[in-house]
């Protein structure tokens, strides 16, 4: 009898992936902050869809925050486009010690960019994420690569699974050009499908079984 | 700083009926000013992530080491279930403020002590 594969042990499942954390490379955090300072702490953190900006921003918070920032986030989608009139409260009452943060910016028109860029001169620091330059001075560019993907994915199944898998992480890599939040779904449907015998599954119904064992 | 859940009995519960256990913890720094334990339940899967807390216990201005017993009961709605998109997951939290350290532990609460499989 084949395993019910259960959201919970869903290896890629949604929380599991927000969990993962940014990977800086060579470059590190202090030379990331000074260069945000040298660009007078408004900058912008581009790149495309599913590269990771919103991760990094969100790191950066949390790294700002921690050194006393105060924060005013604020997350634009495709179908939330623009900000409220609560926003642009929290906009005019930021001050020097206020670090906005604009994910999504490039929903924005450039007239409502104008407005925000505008409302936001009083607040210490800027930060955005776009996928495409020009708004501000971007700050980091991001880029993905197979070679990430792979390690995302070792974090999450294991070296032996990873490795198992190579060859379906460069196909994804490649279906979804570069999109790792879309190869890290894909991996979600393949799991829950049961396109793969997966090491240290969880049985579900043995689970219930022992459940009511030590009942 | 440690801190633990420990439940009386089974973690699997009929809706309506009540989940008992202590919260322990030990090497507290000054920093912690309370300790939040919690009933609530959260979604896992494909998609966002839904949380509700059903009732919350705070012990203030906690002592470097000690513990608290907690006893809730549980609603009689949502149960515990898990498809292949989404599974709904009962926990008992004990976390201390401001945000450090958390232990959870998960139960179910469904009809028969046992998550509804879809």
């Amino acid at each position: 009898m084949t395993a019910q594969r259960l959201a919970r042990q869903n290896p890629f499942r949604v929380n599991r992936v927000l969990s993962l954390r940014y990977r800086l490379d060579a470059l590190g955090w202090r030379d990331l902050l000074d260069r945000w300072a040298e660009l007078g702490q408004r900058a912008a953190l581009v790149g495309p869809k599913g590269s990771g900006k919103t991760t990094l921003l969100e790191e950066l918070e949390q790294r700002l925050e921690a050194r006393g920032w105060h924060l005013v986030p604020l997350r634009l989608r495709h179908d939330r486009r623009r900000l409220n009139a609560a926003d642009w409260r929290r906009l005019q009452d930021a001050g020097p010690r206020h670090l906005v943060t604009v994910d999504g910016v490039e929903q924005l028109s450039w007239w409502r960019w104008h407005q925000l860029s505008k409302h936001s001169q009083r607040a210490g620091g800027l930060i955005v994420t776009s996928h495409t330059p020009g708004r501000l001075p971007t700050l980091r560019r991001h880029q993905t690569d197979p070679s990430l993907l792979h390690a995302l994915v070792t974090e999450l199944v294991g070296t032996a699974q990873a490795a198992r898998l190579a060859p379906e992480l460069e196909q994804l890599f490649e279906q979804h050009q570069g999109n790792l939040r879309d190869c890290l779904r894909s991996l979600y449907d393949a799991w829950a499908g049961g396109t793969h015998r997966w090491p240290g599954e969880v049985d579900s119904r043995r689970e219930a079984d022992s459940r009511r064992n030590a009942a | 700083m440690t801190i633990q859940i420990h439940l009386d009995g089974n973690p699997a519960h009929e809706p309506g009926t009540e989940v008992r256990g202590r919260a322990t913890w030990q090497s507290l720094n000054r920093q912690s000013k309370s300790v939040l334990i919690s009933l609530l339940w959260h979604t896992e899967g494909k998609g966002t992530e839904d949380v509700a807390i059903i009732e919350q216990i705070k012990v203030e201005g906690p002592s470097a080491a000690g513990s608290r017993e907690f006893a809730f009961v549980l609603p009689n709605f949502p149960w515990s279930f898990s498809g292949t998109l989404l599974s709904l997951v009962w926990a008992i939290e004990a976390s201390l403020e401001p945000a450090g350290e958390v232990a959870r532990v998960d139960i179910v609460s469904a009809p028969g002590t046992e998550e509804v499989q879809l």
